[in-house]
């Protein structure tokens, strides 16, 4: 089986945090970038052959996946290959779709032929054996396998939603519907037979009405020739940080006494890049309650519920709480901040104050700018509670 | 300096740091979190622009080529040069080192065959930061056979450094080429050229334990591993550390993997290792993936790797006399 990775996105609603930087090399959870988690995946789940393709501001990304050796996928005769939209002899074009995506990269999976081609994206936090979803696909003697997990009702109108039988045999697609007739979401994770997704890869194309995208055009029309579709179905933690407060959400989420994701567990490591960086120093003024703080990070302040990236400094009589501190930020002295996002490299002076007016998240991410107070209402400061 | 081979002679160590030697040579013993004494010396190797480095090891050295790997993290893993890891043909037959000399006999086809035309000759892994260079520049330009730059580090023309191999083999007079080149010394041109920066002995546990502490300065430890240049080491996948409601540090080096939720005081915790809830850790070093019980109390000491302290339990010792508890022991 050989993955496919959607790694394209811009990540618009992450606002300043991508501008120079495609969604899935956004940093999370005080060391990974979020594509580390489905590359990692794939290494668990014994796939060692993945095409990544990108389009929106790769560079980053480009350099951070190098030859794909922190996830093991350095490999002879495989390996991970970056592919982003190419010209040739009948000219070029961007990536117009998620499908179209994958019909540009015909000749590369060509060159595998595999049997079987996994769909998937690198905008999602979770983590899933994709060797077990392919045995459902195989039992079930699918033509297609779409990875679906339960949402709450009141979110169901968010997601392309499943409607199955009772052997999780698909009958229906309904995308984001006003009045959903489930509430099983589609994860945007697709297990296809090769030979089928290339014949339909190529009617889509030809069909001048399609938005050239799965769930909307070739998976629907897939259902509407008779082809098998199943669902198969997850429960683990799914969390996609397209927007300020998700990735806020799903760095405190880590943090729990019992996290979603257990980050140390041998038995499905995360795999990133190491910047070769001294452990960290924790000094004699330092105070730490229920954070993630990662290597090179020399504190002297107090965190609470936080998590700091590497190299990340943080002044005397400083004090964060609730927030995600991005790699080499530096925080001054007696500084306070609660529940912000704080960019990689930002520096925060001396005496700044920093937090929502309404509990919504607070970005900082403006190099240019020297940020001291945000708010210099001393009310909402007697507000954040040590 | 792409003309220098870099040569680490780990062949006659001694057993200087009594448990922690015990199973490994001295330049795997970990050290300052993350490190591992070879560390220092095939970095400067490395910072210096040597693209060819062997490393010649005694029969403890397992733990040796799983850090080392393929010399990646250290830029050695190379078509051309590159890491070359020599193991003991002849044991070593008593403490000190006799068969040293016999040990780079055998290995002398790996040497003649090397294109470099120079060695860079260090006998026992070393924690200092240096640049090779400027010592190398002296030595070409005095056309030197051999220049001294410190007891047991030396540049050294390959030709002569074969010729004295051949000559001295069988002397039993003579324990290391280090000690031969000092007595050899009139019959060569010989230079010297005082080198100024720290070189940190550790001979015992005790210069372990001391050295080790005042790494918690850390400017001073940033200092050692980034002037001139960075000390690499191998990297890992772990966990940034995690913190509990229950966690108090205080001056203390904490490497990734760890969870804490005990107290720790002017220590340094290695990967991997769990401090339970209520237990107390002060002026101690703790190796990797070590786990210390509910309401344990550590004072003073060391613990090797995977060591299991049992919950309640006090091992309280002096800073002038470290408890050292050996790899893997449960207490």
């Amino acid at each position: 089986m050989v993955a496919m990775l959607l790694a394209g996105g811009e990540g618009k609603r992450l606002g300043s945090l991508t501008y120079n930087l495609a969604k899935p090399a956004v940093p999370f959870g005080g060391k990974y970038r979020i594509i580390d988690f489905t590359l990692s995946n794939c290494t668990n789940s014994g796939i060692d052959t993945v095409g990544v393709l990108t389009q929106y501001q790769p560079l980053l990304l480009n350099s951070h996946i190098g030859n794909g050796s922190p996830w093991d996928l350095n490999r002879k005769g495989g390996g991970v290959f970056i592919l982003p939209p190419f010209v040739e002899k009948n000219g070029g074009t961007w990536y117009k779709g998620t499908a179209n995506a994958i019909f540009q990269n015909l000749t590369f999976l060509e060159h595998f032929n595999p049997k079987y081609v996994l769909v998937i994206s690198g905008d999602h936090i979770y983590t899933m054996n994709y060797e077990k979803m392919l045995e459902f696909h195989q039992e079930n003697k699918s033509d297609v396998t779409i990875a679906a997990i339960e949402v709450p009702w009141k979110e169901a109108s968010r997601f392309g939603i499943l409607n199955t039988d009772s052997k999780h045999q698909i009958i229906e697609f309904e995308e984001k519907p006003i009045e959903p007739k489930n509430n099983l979401a589609s994860m945007g994770i697709y297990i296809f037979n090769y030979e089928l997704l290339k014949e339909y890869l190529i009617l889509d194309e030809a069909n001048p009405k399609s938005s050239k995208d799965f769930g909307k055009d070739v998976l629907p029309k897939m259902l509407m020739d008779g082809l098998r579709l199943n669902a198969y179905p997850f429960d683990g933690y799914w969390k996609d940080v397209g927007t300020i407060e998700s990735l806020w959400e799903a760095n405190m989420d880590m943090l729990e006494e019992n996290p979603p994701i257990n980050l140390n567990d041998h038995q499905w490591r995360i795999r990133s890049v190491a910047n070769n960086q001294l452990p960290q120093f924790i000094s004699k003024t330092a105070r730490i309650k229920n954070s993630i703080i990662n290597e090179g990070c020399y504190i002297t302040g107090e965190i609470e519920h936080s998590v700091l990236f590497s190299g990340v400094n943080v002044g005397n009589n400083s004090y964060i709480k609730d927030s995600v501190i991005m790699p080499n930020a530096r925080i001054g002295e007696n500084v306070v901040i609660h529940k912000a996002i704080i960019g990689e490299n930002i520096i925060i002076e001396d005496g700044s104050f920093i937090s929502g007016l309404h509990d919504e998240v607070t970005i900082i991410n403006e190099k240019s700018l020297k940020y001291k107070s945000i708010i210099p209402d001393r009310k909402a400061r007697a507000g954040v509670e040590r | 300096m792409k003309e220098v081979l870099g040569v680490i002679n780990l062949y006659h160590e001694k057993d200087q740091l009594e448990k922690l030697t015990v199973n490994r040579p001295l330049a795997s013993v970990p050290f300052g979190g993350r490190y591992r004494i070879i560390d220092f010396t095939l970095s400067n190797m490395v910072n210096s622009n040597i693209k060819n480095v062997a490393i010649l090891m005694n029969q403890k050295y397992r733990s040796l080529m799983d850090h080392l790997g393929n010399g990646e993290d250290w830029d050695l893993n190379r078509k051309d040069g590159g890491l070359f890891l020599l193991p003991a043909i002849t044991p070593v037959e008593n403490k000190m080192g006799l068969t040293d000399l016999r040990n780079l006999y055998q290995h002398l086809e790996y040497f003649q065959k090397a294109k470099q035309e120079q060695l860079l000759f260090i006998d026992g892994a070393k924690i200092t930061n240096m640049d090779y260079r400027p010592v190398f520049r002296s030595h070409m330009k005095n056309d030197a056979d051999i220049t001294i730059l410190y007891p047991d580090m030396f540049f050294i023309k390959k030709s002569i450094f074969i010729e004295l191999i051949k000559e001295h083999v069988e002397n039993k007079e003579v324990n290391s080429l280090t000690e031969l080149i000092g007595i050899v010394t009139d019959q060569y041109h010989v230079m010297t050229y005082y080198y100024q920066n720290e070189v940190i002995q550790v001979t015992s546990i005790k210069d372990y334990y001391q050295v080790s502490m005042k790494l918690l300065e850390l400017d001073y430890f940033n200092q050692l591993v980034s002037k001139p240049a960075d000390i690499y080491s191998k990297e890992k996948d772990d966990a940034p550390v995690r913190y509990t409601s229950s966690s108090e540090v205080i001056n203390s080096l904490i490497a990734n993997g760890s969870v804490i939720e005990g107290q720790v005081e002017g220590s340094i915790i290695f990967r991997g290792v769990k401090v339970h809830k209520g237990a107390s850790i002060k002026n101690s070093i703790i190796f990797q993936r070590c786990e210390i019980g509910e309401n344990a109390v550590l004072e003073n000491v060391i613990l090797d790797k995977e060591v299991i302290i049992s919950p309640n339990q006090k091992l309280i010792s002096e800073a002038d006399q470290p408890l050292v508890i050996e790899k893997g022991a449960v207490v």
